[in-house]
């Protein structure tokens, strides 16, 4: 401990702290940007609905859905994880990000359509359609606001706190809340549409950004070539054991991996072998792009199904700069910094950056720090600062979304509307304290490879998901007996590996974990294969098994009936039925109590802030219950220029495989 | 003997160890890396096309299914009428055949039954018999 603050000490001294004009001019005008766009976004659209708080009013076009989506995407944990990881081990990782852009062209071609023409809000809601009863939904809402914590949130904000350290030597505990208190500010306000919209402008800043930093530390390293040529000799110049008796250090624990420029590594002995790469990231893709909250939430906002498709194509596009903004970069690190991105001697390791398994996750804000003008170091600050903003912000959203539309809706059917807004609100302050609480776990916790962390824990929580998410959309004969023991079928296989997993602990190259080679010798990736697999195949034979359901209630709740206008008997109505009956009553007893009582001055005030009009929504909703049906069909003349703007998209993405497989 | 062993086994032994101490260069490729893409591409572009054909045959098929079907259909219905009914009046046999020809005129299988066609052409009050018109006659040789 003494040490680390130490080496934060020096480090604030060198060159760290941001304290000159033009970076904090910088910060502070991104800072009202920010804000502004938010309180524009809040006269744009009626928040007084749960449409209108919850999905914009769906009226949003393209650009801000695609932009939206990347920026949803890309939190500091990408800056920091995928630069470490590739400075630890090449540029494979960047296939985490390449393979995105196919998924996100099922989400927009395959999954939305079905979820429009379902009219759901959330996807618990989605699945409590399509398959009735309750338990289903309920675990899909849990487990996905555990795995927000868990693996999104904690990982945000630990990135954000290993940039804030090494950048600016800020106490971390002021600078995260800080982050957090003006994040939950414009969300609480705003709902969705201020989201997508300062998500928007954030996708500028991001890439803005991150361009202006690649072209630094390209020039500092002598260009691409240079990089290729110098990435294979960046090993550090102590290797050598400091205690010979309890640790000897192998030499390939400190030298670049041979095969760092290859995207598809040997299935046995790489880190992130080729079946893994393809299939794996697909099937973790699959839950994250197509069946979380988050991402699904936006394009559910959009116009139209051609706006969907259309954003989903952008958002395409954004993902194949990763690679070159964030890997790259991370590699250019490692060769200028070998000492310190590269340590490898656990004593040295521990006063560079705090951790002894090894100091990768520092290469970006290394860089920062090293290699960018002042000024300039503010802009990264602020890029920094919107990817961690964007993606918590889209975080906390969808899980109060969730929270409220799925479990507040049964603790409290007779909601009404008003209730169910204030609700989400007060919930986003909730998660934002339980994340504050999260910090301290973190940072014990602190993995040097922070990436993997992310992505193992997805691989063994998410393919039962993905599995039943797809079944469900493609096969009828998929019931909710299926569903629900492959899901728990799904979750026990998961569990098996990951508690040993985390009770053995990963290890390092040094110091190798002793987990059985039963349980932790399968890649994470395969493992996820083989869940997915098992999971799929016992949802059909617990299907085949029991009864099916019938047509009448699947239309519009399956991509073979997407189209269909027939009438659907609704699987959960009594449900929805008692819910209906239970607000209308509310809804009645407030708007005679809202008659009595006079309005002062500041409720008033109050109210129009927090988007409310209490008494005038519920009229203007009141028919919510025989709403139109969302429209997916799609002027022909949009369909072929979109399907065809996704085929090119798509050659580009191959091309760019090809070229680095 | 024994000794030149020993001493080639441990020069061996030592090259090898200084080759793998050496910072290898990366794993050799062998196809330049845009030649690798371009090749993915087609082969992508391939699987589209593939696709694309599939899906055309697939949706053509049945649709032109129903039509030859709904088509047959009719003329069935036709060809039963025709078949059931015996024309013993010139004039509905007139009427019928100007309907068909007109409703049915893109088949050019029906057959046009007016009189006019067997009007001869010397006497306009006579008709040929079309039954000696056919000019195969067999002869048998003597």
């Amino acid at each position: 401990m003494h040490t680390h603050t130490l080496s934060m000490e020096n480090l604030s001294s060198d060159k760290g702290t941001i304290n000159n004009p033009a970076d904090i001019a910088i910060i502070v005008g991104y800072f009202i940007m920010v804000i502004s766009v938010g309180i524009w976004s809040m006269f744009r659209t009626n928040r007084g609905t749960v449409g209108g708080y919850f999905l914009a009013g769906r009226t949003m076009t393209w650009w801000p859905v695609g932009a939206s989506l990347f920026a949803s995407n890309i939190g500091s944990g990408h800056f920091v994880g995928l630069a470490g990881t590739g400075a630890a081990s090449g540029i494979a990782v960047g296939g985490f990000e390449w393979n995105a852009l196919f998924i996100v062209l099922l989400l927009g071609w395959l999954f939305v359509p079905v979820y429009l023409t379902a009219g759901v809000i959330t996807m618990p809601q989605y699945l409590k359609k399509r398959f009735g009863g309750t338990r289903i939904s309920l675990y899909l809402s849990v487990i996905s606001l555990f795995l927000y914590i868990f693996t999104k949130i904690s990982v945000d904000m630990f990135s954000g706190a290993v940039f804030i350290q090494q950048a600016l030597g800020w106490n971390i505990y002021v600078a995260v809340i800080t982050l957090l208190l003006i994040t939950a500010l414009y969300t609480v306000t705003g709902g969705l549409a201020a989201l997508m919209y300062t998500d928007t402008f954030q996708t500028f800043v991001i890439i803005a950004g991150a361009f202006v930093l690649t072209g630094f530390s390209f020039v500092q390293v002598g260009g691409y070539s240079a990089l290729l040529a110098k990435y294979s000799s960046a090993t550090p110049s102590n290797f050598s054991s400091m205690d010979p008796q309890r640790y000897n250090i192998s030499p390939h624990c400190y030298t670049p991996r041979q095969d760092a420029f290859n995207l598809l590594r040997d299935p046995t002995t790489g880190d992130l072998p080729w079946p893994g790469v393809i299939f794996g990231i697909a099937i973790v893709g699959g839950w994250y792009w197509c069946t979380d909250q988050v991402i699904v939430q936006r394009c559910l906002a959009a116009r139209s199904l051609t706006h969907v498709k259309a954003g989903c194509i952008m958002c395409g596009y954004l993902k194949l700069l990763p690679m070159f903004l964030m890997v790259f970069p991370g590699m250019i690190s490692r060769i200028l910094y070998p000492d310190e991105v590269g340590c490898v001697v656990p004593e040295l390791c521990k006063m560079v950056c705090g951790t002894e398994v090894g100091c990768s996750n520092i290469a970006y804000p290394k860089l920062v720090v090293s290699i960018m003008p002042n000024g300039l170091r503010g802009l990264m600050l602020a890029v920094m600062l919107a990817a961690l903003m964007s993606s918590l912000a889209s975080i906390f959203n969808s899980s109060s979304t969730l929270f409220t539309m799925d479990i507040w809706t049964r603790i409290r059917p007779q909601a009404t509307e008003r209730e169910l807004i204030i609700v989400g609100r007060v919930w986003v302050l909730c998660i934002v304290a339980i994340s504050i609480c999260w910090i301290p776990v973190v940072q014990a916790a602190q993995s040097g490879q922070l990436f993997d962390y992310i992505q193992s824990v997805s691989s063994y929580l998410a393919p039962p998901i993905a599995s039943v998410f797809l079944l469900a959309v493609f096969v009828k004969r998929v019931n909710e007996m299926g569903a629900f023991w492959g899901l728990i079928g799904g979750l026990l296989m998961g569990l098996c590996r990951m508690l040993p997993e985390f009770w053995f602990g990963t290890g390092s190259c040094i110091f190798p974990s002793n987990c059985p080679y039963l349980v932790c010798g399968v890649h994470y990736l395969h493992f996820g294969i083989i869940l997915f697999f098992c999971t799929s195949v016992l949802v059909l034979v617990v299907s085949y098994c029991t009864k099916p359901i019938e047509d009448q209630h699947l239309h519009r709740l399956v991509f073979s009936l997407r189209h269909s206008k027939e009438e659907r008997k609704d699987l959960d109505w009594e449900q929805e039925e008692r819910g209906r009956r239970a607000q209308r009553e509310a809804e009645e007893r407030i708007r005679e109590m809202a008659q009595e009582e006079a309005k002062s001055g500041i409720c008033h005030l109050v109210r129009r802030f927090c988007g409310g009009g209490g008494s005038e929504a519920p009229e203007q909703d009141a028919p919510e219950a025989p709403e139109k049906l969302p429209d997916i069909s799609e002027d022909p003349v949009w369909k072929y220029t979109v399907d065809a703007n996704a085929l090119i998209m798509m050659t580009v993405a191959v091309f760019m495989w090809g070229y680095y497989a | 003997m024994g000794k030149l062993c020993a001493v080639t086994s441990c020069l061996l032994l030592t090259v090898s160890a200084a080759a793998a101490q050496t910072a290898q260069p990366q794993i050799e490729r062998l196809l330049p890396q845009w030649l690798t893409g371009i090749i993915a591409v087609s082969a992508f572009l391939f699987l589209v096309f593939v696709t694309l054909l599939v899906k055309k045959a697939w949706c053509e098929k049945p649709s032109r299914k129903t039509a030859v079907e709904s088509e047959s259909d009719r003329e069935n219905e036709f060809v039963v009428t025709n078949g059931n009914t015996y024309e013993t009046n010139l004039d509905t046999i007139r009427r019928k055949s100007t309907v068909e020809s007109t409703g049915e005129n893109e088949f050019g299988n029906t057959y046009e039954t007016t009189l006019e066609m067997v009007r001869s052409k010397e006497d306009p009050n006579a008709f040929d018999n079309l039954a000696f018109g056919s000019a195969d006659d067999k002869v048998t040789s003597m």
